[in-house]
């Protein structure tokens, strides 16, 4: 194994959690992943040696999966499915409350049209910077803080108030 | 200096430059509504960046690491049997194999379930008992699992207690108990057709359940995960635990 290679293993991690926030359901993130994986080993000559892998495989997932939109749904909202409940919950969070907190973050997150949920992935859930982010959607600094704003106001309005959970 | 939603997030992200930072923080000291925001903006980052926080703690899918490893030259691939080991060990994909493994973890505990029995036989017959269907739910344990609601258990010490009451995936009622006598034990039982099928037991937490303790705190960690594999939805609240005892826990 090179560095290539060691480098797309850690990253899996942070790829499987981009792949939930972009697809909603775990088998279409379980595909997102694959493909995006299958991609990147493909077109590993055109990584640029001392550039960030992590920017290059999700701008690689983000086209995979604009391109499976494309395909069949073109409202750019995902489907979530009534037994999101079970899909989302997942395994291991300690705490039931923390989980159903979690959940109610996820449906939130899921729940925002498409081009605000990509950005809000990006930057509020793997924690990029603006730079980077509007580097992986191909898009303007400007069109990922309007993104951006848009969906944290639709966030807050769902999750938000005084009360919030943190 | 206006402060736009869009500086608002820029600050909040750490996107700002010095100047403009301070600019944000002397003008929130002199704007409690501006201040509020920034906390729920803060608050509202905190969680999203817990979001899908189970996903990255998992391990990634041994396929995929091997299908990586794997890209490169043939002579690479010498078997390295403690990797093979490994990556037999990792849980499979929830949803697809998810019965299969509960055969195999309930299997693997049922040792643990047989000497509670063992345990608890002196004192009041069987709790646990190994039946044709796997476990079953015997005795006190049952008659809890049938009658007792998580909500109305304060006061008096019970020999068993019931922790959280759920619909699982494939529409059972299941319940997480756990039995205070002896060493103590935690499981989660189903209800089917021909009566209450422990699924999953686990050596109990330290010390007494009281109502002060919540339920996640003090179920075991395996039990819990248990609960959050197979749930549809929330808990039964106290509302749908009584509607469901009312139909004898059948879906």
């Amino acid at each position: 194994m090179d560095e290539y290679q060691r480098g797309l293993i850690e990253l899996l991690p942070r790829l499987r959690r981009l792949a939930r926030a972009f697809a909603g359901n775990p088998a279409d993130a379980d595909d997102l992943v694959q493909i995006s994986v299958e991609r990147a080993l493909a077109r590993r000559d055109q990584w640029r040696d001392g550039t960030r892998l992590d920017s290059w495989v999700f701008r690689i997932m983000k086209n995979a999966w604009i391109d499976e939109t494309r395909g069949r749904r073109r409202s750019g909202r995902i489907f979530v499915a009534d037994d999101e409940g079970r899909d989302v919950a997942d395994r291991t969070t300690p705490a039931m409350e923390t989980r159903l907190a979690a959940i109610e973050a996820e449906r939130a997150l899921l729940a925002l049209p498409q081009d605000q949920r990509l950005a809000v992935a990006l930057v509020l859930v793997d924690g990029l910077s603006y730079r980077e982010a509007a580097d992986v959607l191909d898009v303007p600094m400007g069109t990922l803080t309007s993104r951006l704003v848009r969906g944290r106001t639709a966030l807050m309005e769902k999750l938000g108030g005084p009360g919030a959970t943190p | 200096m206006k402060i736009t939603d869009t500086v608002l997030g820029a600050y909040v992200d750490g996107e700002l430059a010095a100047e403009q930072a301070a600019a944000v923080e002397a003008a929130a000291r002199l704007d409690p509504r501006l201040a509020e925001q920034i906390e729920g903006q803060r608050r509202l980052k905190t969680r999203m960046a817990g979001v899908f926080g189970n996903v990255i703690d998992e391990p990634a899918p041994a396929g995929l690491i091997a299908s990586i490893a794997g890209a490169a030259a043939p002579s690479a691939n010498v078997i390295d049997l403690a990797k093979a080991r490994r990556d037999r060990s990792v849980p499979p994909a929830r949803g697809r194999a998810g019965w299969a493994a509960w055969g195999a973890l309930a299997a693997g505990l049922a040792l643990v379930a047989l000497v509670a029995q063992s345990q608890f036989a002196p004192a009041s017959g069987p709790m646990i008992a190994y039946g044709p269907q796997g476990l079953a739910a015997r005795g006190g344990l049952a008659r809890a699992l049938d009658h007792q609601l998580v909500a109305d258990q304060s006061g008096a010490q019970r020999p068993v207690r019931i922790l959280i009451s759920f619909r699982s995936a494939d529409g059972r009622y299941c319940r997480t108990f756990q039995i205070e006598r002896g060493p103590g034990l935690a499981g989660l039982a189903c209800r089917e057709a021909e009566g209450w099928r422990v699924r999953v037991t686990a050596a109990a937490s330290s010390g007494p359940t009281t109502q002060y303790r919540t339920a996640a705190s003090t179920t075991p960690t395996v039990v819990l995960d248990s609960v959050t594999a197979m749930i549809a939805g929330q808990p039964l609240d106290a509302a749908g635990e009584s509607a469901a005892r009312s139909k004898g826990w059948r879906p």
